[in-house]
């Protein structure tokens, strides 16, 4: 009888009309990640200082509202005299170039090792699945200070470490999808209809695996974003005097007991970055599951 | 007519299919032959693992490699004999001459693309868009009655009943005029009413020059659609001919089994006849007739050898004291 004293869960009846729909978009993380694109996208344009235009004279001013603060450097500036609110701004486009590049290239490999050894099995699936076990089991630092020792630094670099290091999720995950897919009708009627493997794989495999693809992208995207910022912080990302937020974050690391405006504030960036990511990506989860989506 | 309008559409000699597996060799079908005229339902029948389905993945050259391997004989269609083509050739006979529809309307349609642009695929891969697509598109879907045909192709499969589902899997496989259709029990997932539509549908499409391989186990089904049926038990036809008379004067003891085991409405309540035992284990299939360990009347000469199919009028059968037109099985 125990489950029967539960609550029974009453399924609120599906609103219908724009204006509901509208109100179950996640506005929050929604536009906290508008904000963060249009400032990675206008960048310098809306940026009120140079990031890079040092000036010792003005160096570690506090924050606009508190004492000795100038609201022409509204959070600050740097060690260097740097404004602050500048460099996050340069900051956000590194982030989501980074970012974005890496969930493409992660993804991008990921999927075709699920798709290759889901849908061809035997010995090709064996292999290939080593593969992810391995890559799945090397830590990530080490494999991305081997990497950043062996190539030069730079965004083009982070990204191929931070794809490199993330392809093997997507495939382990993917796989079980292609494996799913596989074994329904359709795609033994599309074989039967004539279809070639790759029309199969284009047409009926690719496009069912797309919504896991989605939502696995953008929750690996607060990922990515945050192991650049790590990379960034121990040195081994995009090097001074770029904007990066994991290297404003390494580089007022040792002002944070007097001057914590230069830690806290790319810090509080890339949380609510990735903070936005990760519930976007919650979200889609749900929307895109034709279980739990009441139409 | 010339000689080549009278030959079958459809001619398989011999066919055999065995899987290797690790545990032995499982002959999936063991020497079938048979033919499909054109305009003909030919019902397959047989039990679960009696290699119907083996039959038709034959066919279409389908068998799931690498443990399955068709072993020996001929499958011509129209002169051809399929199992000599490349890949590549095959590819364009499968969906083009010969077309399948499956049992689940679930899962037989990819549920990210509208109903239109699956029914055009198959006239897309195989580059036969003359005119409008779109045309024949509704064409075909008319044709296996889907109301609004014009409206609904814009619609997505979970937007569909299953029986509408199953109509759109035959119009995805009639788009591109086949000459042979392989439906592998289509009915088994509907309903009794939405099924009768569906074999009415089938009865249509034959009016062409189609010819249909009707694969179920549903005797029932067999005796409404089909022309003639073969039955098949343990990966070899046991008996085939008309409907008619394989129905009402069975000459192979499993045939009348199976027959007798349908309950007949109306008729007096007794206790179903049952076939003893169990289909024989496809590892080890036993000696002589494979249906002898479950047959009432077999002897030594049914355990010791399979006997040849022999022909009396319209009907086949392969069975040593063959039945003389009574449905009783009795020793």
């Amino acid at each position: 009888m125990t489950a029967l004293t539960q609550p029974a869960t009453v399924l609120a009846p599906a609103r219908r009309g724009r204006l509901a729909r509208l109100r179950n978009l996640p506005w929050l993380a929604g536009s906290i990640l508008l904000v963060v694109l249009l400032l990675g996208a206008l960048g310098p344009a809306i940026a009120p200082h140079n990031p890079r235009d040092a000036d010792l004279a003005r160096s570690l001013m506090p924050p606009a509202w508190s004492e000795g603060g100038s609201w022409s450097y509204p959070l600050g500036t740097d060690q260097q005299g740097r404004d602050i609110l500048s460099r996050i701004i340069a900051g956000a486009r590194i982030s989501l170039i980074v970012g974005f590049m890496a969930v493409a290239v992660a993804g991008g490999l990921g999927s075709l090792v699920a798709l290759l050894g889901g849908y061809y099995g035997g010995w090709v699936d064996a292999v290939l699945g080593r593969i992810v076990d391995t890559m799945l089991s090397m830590p990530f630092l080490m494999v991305a200070i081997v990497m950043a020792q062996v190539l030069s630094p730079g965004i083009r670099t982070i990204v191929l470490i931070l794809g490199f290091t993330y392809w093997a999720t997507y495939a382990r995950v993917l796989r079980g999808e292609v494996l799913r897919i596989k074994s329904q009708d359709f795609v033994a009627l599309a074989r039967v209809g004539g279809c070639s493997t790759l029309r199969i794989l284009w047409r009926y495999i690719l496009p069912n695996m797309v919504n896991t693809l989605i939502v696995l992208a953008t929750l690996q995207l607060g990922a990515t974003i945050l192991a650049e910022a790590t990379l960034s912080f121990l040195g081994l990302g995009v090097p001074p005097p770029n904007a990066a937020w994991g290297l404003m974050l390494a580089e007022g690391r040792q002002y944070v007991t007097y001057a914590w405006w230069l830690a806290v504030f790319p810090g509080i960036a890339i949380m609510l970055t990735v903070l936005s990511a990760n519930m976007l990506g919650d979200w889609l989860r749900v929307r895109l599951d034709p279980k739990q989506r009441q139409v | 007519m010339t000689a080549a309008e009278r030959a079958p559409l459809l001619q398989v000699r011999d066919l055999r299919t065995y899987f290797y597996t690790r545990a032995g060799v499982v002959k999936a079908v063991d020497g079938v032959d048979f033919a499909v005229q054109r305009g003909e339902i030919v019902g397959l029948v047989g039990e679960s693992g009696s290699g119907k389905s083996n039959v038709c993945l034959s066919i279409l050259n389908l068998v799931p490699k690498p443990a399955g391997r068709i072993v020996s004989g001929e499958i011509v269609l129209e002169g051809t004999n399929l199992l000599g083509l490349s890949e590549r050739a095959m590819r364009t006979v499968r969906g083009r001459d010969v077309a399948m529809i499956l049992q689940d309307p679930l899962s037989s349609l990819n549920p990210v693309f509208t109903v239109g642009d699956q029914v055009g695929e198959a006239l897309r891969v195989h580059g036969r868009v003359s005119g409008d697509l779109r045309e024949r598109v509704i064409g075909a879907l008319q044709k296996v009655h889907i109301p609004g045909a014009s409206t609904r192709l814009r619609d997505y499969p979970h937007q569909f009943s299953g029986g509408m589902r199953q109509r759109v899997m035959a119009a995805i496989a009639i788009s591109c005029a086949p000459k042979l259709l392989l439906a592998d029990e289509p009915t088994t997932a509907l309903d009794v009413t939405i099924q009768a539509q569906f074999l009415q549908l089938m009865r249509e499409l034959r009016e062409g020059d189609l010819g249909i391989l009707y694969v179920t186990h549903d005797l029932g089904v067999v005796a409404q659609l089909c022309d003639r049926v073969l039955v098949m038990y343990a990966g070899q036809i046991v008996e085939s001919g008309t409907v008619e008379q394989v129905f009402h004067a069975p000459r192979h003891p499993y045939t009348a089994a199976l027959i007798s085991s349908v309950p007949v409405l109306g008729a007096k309540r007794r206790r179903l006849y049952q076939i003893e035992g169990q289909p024989p284990n496809p590892l080890a299939p036993p000696a002589g007739c494979r249906f002898h360990p479950r047959c009432p009347q077999a002897d030594d000469q049914c355990r010791a050898a399979m006997p040849e199919p022999a022909t009396d009028g319209n009907v086949t059968y392969r069975c040593w004291h063959p039945l003389n037109g009574r449905l009783s099985v009795t020793p």
